[in-house]
């Protein structure tokens, strides 16, 4: 296994030599084809993941069968971890590889078997899951609180200041959980009032400041 | 266009039914014994409408998101 894939891994990147040459007993490598599902919601959760490279989408399926997308994840991400800390608990999201993934999986019991053993670990652990409850409940926020219109800006400035791919509109109606309709009519009022430009293939937000008191929703 | 990003068709979901077809305002598209093709690829602005129009869900156009 090569140590540089395991700095690739933002839980392991302040963890000592010592640590890590134990962690990396338990860790299996893996990959993905694109498309392919890596767990299902309510399976019993088995493995701790550790994104090395590509990218995954979290969903959920509400009863009518519509995707909601919570999020796209990284290399140097982990996921499935919650459901780690009390065996009852099953996973609580679909993962699919959105690309071509490689990623470290372990053992759900050894990963409780480490945490214990290994305080460093399990500080890193409990840091990382702090940074995603602080994403998650911003998430929850701009779900709950933010109309489609304010929902798309935001997005969209998220986009522009730190890209994560190429997104279709359907996926971006999946992401904000609205619709495809929706998203396309938002985009071409957008477009009419000369707050973005579409260029081919590229979305170009014109102005910073009126993006942003739209996701305020002051505009 | 210099660089030619086209539309991704999902041949395994397109019925050759054509609308997209007629949807393009610059005949960018064609059925060609049944397989739906770029006959005219420099002619096309991603307009998206062929996405639109499609009953399947064959068709995306995905973007990248950026500052102007
Ligand atoms: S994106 Fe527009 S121009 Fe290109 S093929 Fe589709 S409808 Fe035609
Ligand atoms: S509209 Fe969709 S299903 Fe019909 S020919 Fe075009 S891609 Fe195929």
């Amino acid at each position: 296994m090569s140590k540089s894939d395991l700095h690739k891994i933002q839980l392991f990147s302040r963890i000592s030599q010592e640590t890590l040459a134990i962690l990396e007993t338990a860790l299996r490598r893996k990959s993905f084809s694109k498309g392919s599902a890596i767990l299902w919601e309510k399976d019993p959760c088995r493995y701790i993941y550790f994104l090395i490279s590509g990218e995954v989408e979290v969903y959920l399926l509400a009863p009518n069968g519509r995707e909601q997308v919570l999020e796209r994840m990284g290399a140097g991400e982990a996921f499935n971890l919650v459901p780690a800390f009390k065996h009852t608990l099953n996973n609580h999201a679909n993962v699919r590889a959105a690309t071509a993934v490689e990623l470290f999986e372990m053992n759900k019991d050894d990963f409780t078997d480490l945490l214990e053993r290994l305080p460093e670990f399990s500080l890193a652990v409990a840091d990382y899951m702090a940074r995603r409850l602080v994403k998650m409940v911003n998430l929850v926020e701009d779900l709950s609180l933010l109309s489609v219109k304010q929902r798309i800006a935001s997005f969209l400035i998220k986009q522009a200041d730190t890209p994560s791919g190429r997104w279709t509109q359907d996926e971006m109606a999946r992401r904000l959980g609205t619709v495809r309709d929706m998203v396309g009519r938002v985009l071409r009022q957008f477009e009419d009032e000369g707050f973005i430009r579409f260029e081919h293939h590229q979305i170009l937000l014109v102005d910073r400041e009126t993006m942003q008191k739209i996701a305020l929703g002051e505009k | 266009m210099s660089d030619l990003e086209l539309p991704k068709i999902n041949q395994k979901k397109c019925i050759a039914c054509g609308a997209c077809v007629e949807a393009c305002p610059n005949q960018v598209l064609e059925l060609v014994e049944e397989v739906l093709s770029f006959v005219r690829p420099q002619d096309c602005t991603y307009c998206a409408l062929c996405e639109e129009s499609c009953p399947q869900g064959a068709i995306s156009c995905s973007y990248e998101i950026g500052w102007a």
